[in-house]
């Protein structure tokens, strides 16, 4: 195959070229990296690129032509699943820990920071023939919804140059639009998947609390935060889900062990979503925040649901009212204690120690945080402190105790419940960074799942003036498998309407 | 509410050295979201309402094996001597 539109095919069809002998893998990522080249100076998507990337292509392309076992990169944990994604390039945002492979979060305190060892899903898709092309860009820390928080550089919206790619993946979802990676890992915390994914018109994953290992996943909210999955057709999402998911001895406590309980097999994916009930929610449809063309696009999304066969009913869930007060105090709660680790001393941006005492050193290299992350640190201070713990800290994980119970009291009735991913489209960059509780605001809809602990998918639903338009639905703690079902229904319904890259 | 010598000392309290001409900033912006944040406070929830935990803890224990110390621990810090970190000095 020659010209652009390889770039453009689905790591399954790509897969499938690389295994019929279609395309060397060593050409293509060399191509890749050329078109990176060419194409990042405007959007900005990457950090760092994988220097060893051509090596590891070569070694599967000797795999593939037998002169060499695939056993993966690391003596083969094959798990039946050893060669389904053999050859994909993976972007894999920059708070993920890849060995020998910089990993900044996008901030000055790690700029040269190099993990010693690989998290357990960038091993588990090494393993399975995926390789790591870059690192990308995201909101400091993943503290944030545009990408604008980032030390490394704002990430424009391929679609729409002028616009944020959203956030706080927003690399990974930029870099999938613009054929820059086959797949991509991003992480949500409040929505960090989901949103770039719907202002960059792939899909975005936020899996099931504790279905994907978090072991190198660098901190920020533990109880809220995830690793997503990202990429530009159902059935890619489907193989990394099945290549990732599942218990890991290195990050026990949160794992669940999904081999028994999910069917994940790309192949028993159907379409079919007759007598689905799905459940709209009145506080959110109802919102003063939501744009008219998210809006219309919500409607037309629920009428192509029913014309499917799906039943969609309004139900209201009055706690949904704090779920942003609920969220932003447990967040910076969360980060305030986390971020408490980068003291200058056994990693991380440092300065000469001799002849400083110990309280001015460790304030003078955390001033080099970004302004997001020193106000959220400082925010987390304020709640966690003596004086104010009982009336924000604990009253945030009451509310959230509220808005769990009543969110999987509506799915108990409903098999997901249905909303806009964002209630906005991509803003134009600058125009929401300097208010932060404004760019807070548009996490409204995102924030539900993480703190419920469900999965939600972001689609790619609709085009509004050529800026893209998701549609998210939440489903049930490990029933990921339905949410991949309408995802794909709608895949298929709409595969004229919706385009997933811009070449 | 939230005003300059606050800011100043939660700063201090998270050790984060903050410029003089930034705390009035900070300031403002942390008062409209402590402000927003203010409606958790009306939120009406017995004493019953058990905070939220973290759903299907459960531990699994692995062996302790004792392995071998690994240059590669240290091979992110930038202050070292010989086979010591160095750091401040913790006491004046």
């Amino acid at each position: 195959m020659v010209g652009t539109s390889r770039f453009a095919l689905n790591a399954y069809e790509l897969v499938n070229e690389i295994k019929n002998g279609s395309i060397s893998v060593e050409d293509y990522i060399a191509s890749m990296f050329e078109r990176i080249r060419k194409m990042d100076e405007r959007i900005n998507a990457y950090i760092t690129l994988n220097e060893h990337a051509l090596e590891e292509a070569r070694i599967v392309d000797k795999a593939l032509k037998g002169y060499t076992e695939w056993k993966g990169y690391s003596n083969g944990n094959g798990n039946g699943n050893s060669s389904i994604l053999l050859g994909v390039p993976l972007a894999v945002k920059d708070n993920i820990s890849t060995q020998g492979i910089r990993t900044t979060c996008a901030s000055k305190m790690l700029e040269d920071y190099v993990p010693v060892y690989d998290a357990t899903v960038v091993k588990r898709l090494k393993d399975a023939g995926a390789i790591v092309i870059g690192k990308t860009n995201m909101d400091e820390f993943g503290m944030g919804s545009t990408t604008e928080f980032s030390a490394f550089g704002v990430t424009h919206n391929p679609w729409a140059y002028e616009r944020v790619a959203g956030g706080s993946s927003g690399g990974s979802a930029a870099a999938l639009a613009s054929c820059m990676a086959g797949i991509a890992l991003g992480s949500d915390t409040g929505g960090s998947v989901r949103c770039p994914a719907s202002f960059c018109s792939i899909y975005g994953l936020k899996p099931t609390y504790g279905l994907l290992s978090r072991y190198g996943l660098i901190s920020y909210a533990n109880s809220l935060e995830c690793i997503g999955l990202m990429a530009r057709s159902v059935l890619d999402l489907a193989l990394m889900l099945k290549v990732t998911a599942g218990s890991d001895m290195q990050n026990d406590h949160t794992s669940i062990d999904a081999d028994t309980s999910l069917s994940l097999d790309p192949e028993s994916i159907s379409p079919d979503i007759k007598g689905m009930r799905f459940a709209t929610i009145r506080e959110v449809v109802e919102s003063e925040g939501i744009d008219e063309p998210v809006r219309d696009s919500m409607l037309d999304a629920i009428s192509s649901v029913e014309q499917l066969g799906a039943i969609v009913e309004e139900v209201s869930i009055p706690s949904l009212r704090y779920a942003l007060a609920s969220y932003y105090t447990i967040a910076m709660a969360e980060a305030s204690s986390n971020l408490a680790r980068y003291d200058g001393i056994r990693y991380g941006y440092t300065e000469e120690p001799d002849g400083v005492a110990w309280n001015e050193f460790y304030s003078t290299i955390r001033g080099n945080f970004g302004s997001e992350v020193k106000r959220r640190i400082m925010l987390g201070t304020y709640v966690l402190s003596s004086g104010y713990y009982g009336r924000y800290y604990m009253k945030a994980q009451k509310a959230r105790a509220l808005i769990r119970d009543d969110m999987l009291k509506v799915l108990k009735d409903y098999d997901a419940i249905m909303m806009p991913t964002m209630p906005i489209l991509p803003p134009r960059i600058g125009e929401r960074v300097s208010d932060p509780l404004r760019l807070y605001n548009i996490d409204v809809c995102t924030v539900l799942a993480n703190l419920a602990g469900v999965p939600a998918l972001s689609i790619p639903y609709s085009m509004y003036n050529g800026l893209p338009i998701g549609v998210q639905f939440m489903a049930r703690h490990l029933d990921e498998p339905l949410l991949l079902r309408i995802a794909y229904a709608l895949e298929s319904a709409r595969c004229d309407k919706v385009r997933r890259c811009i070449i | 509410m939230v005003g300059i010598e606050e800011v100043r000392h939660l700063a201090y309290l998270a050790r984060i050295s903050i410029k003089d001409e930034e705390l009035r900033l900070y300031a403002e912006q942390m008062d409209e979201i402590l402000a927003y944040f203010n409606m958790l406070d009306e939120l009406n929830v017995s004493d019953d309402v058990e905070p939220y935990r973290m759903c299907r803890a459960y531990n699994e224990m692995r062996d302790d094996v004792p392995v071998a110390f690994s240059d590669n621990v240290l091979s992110n810090a930038k202050n070292t001597k010989g086979r010591f970190i160095k750091a401040p000095k913790m006491s004046s």
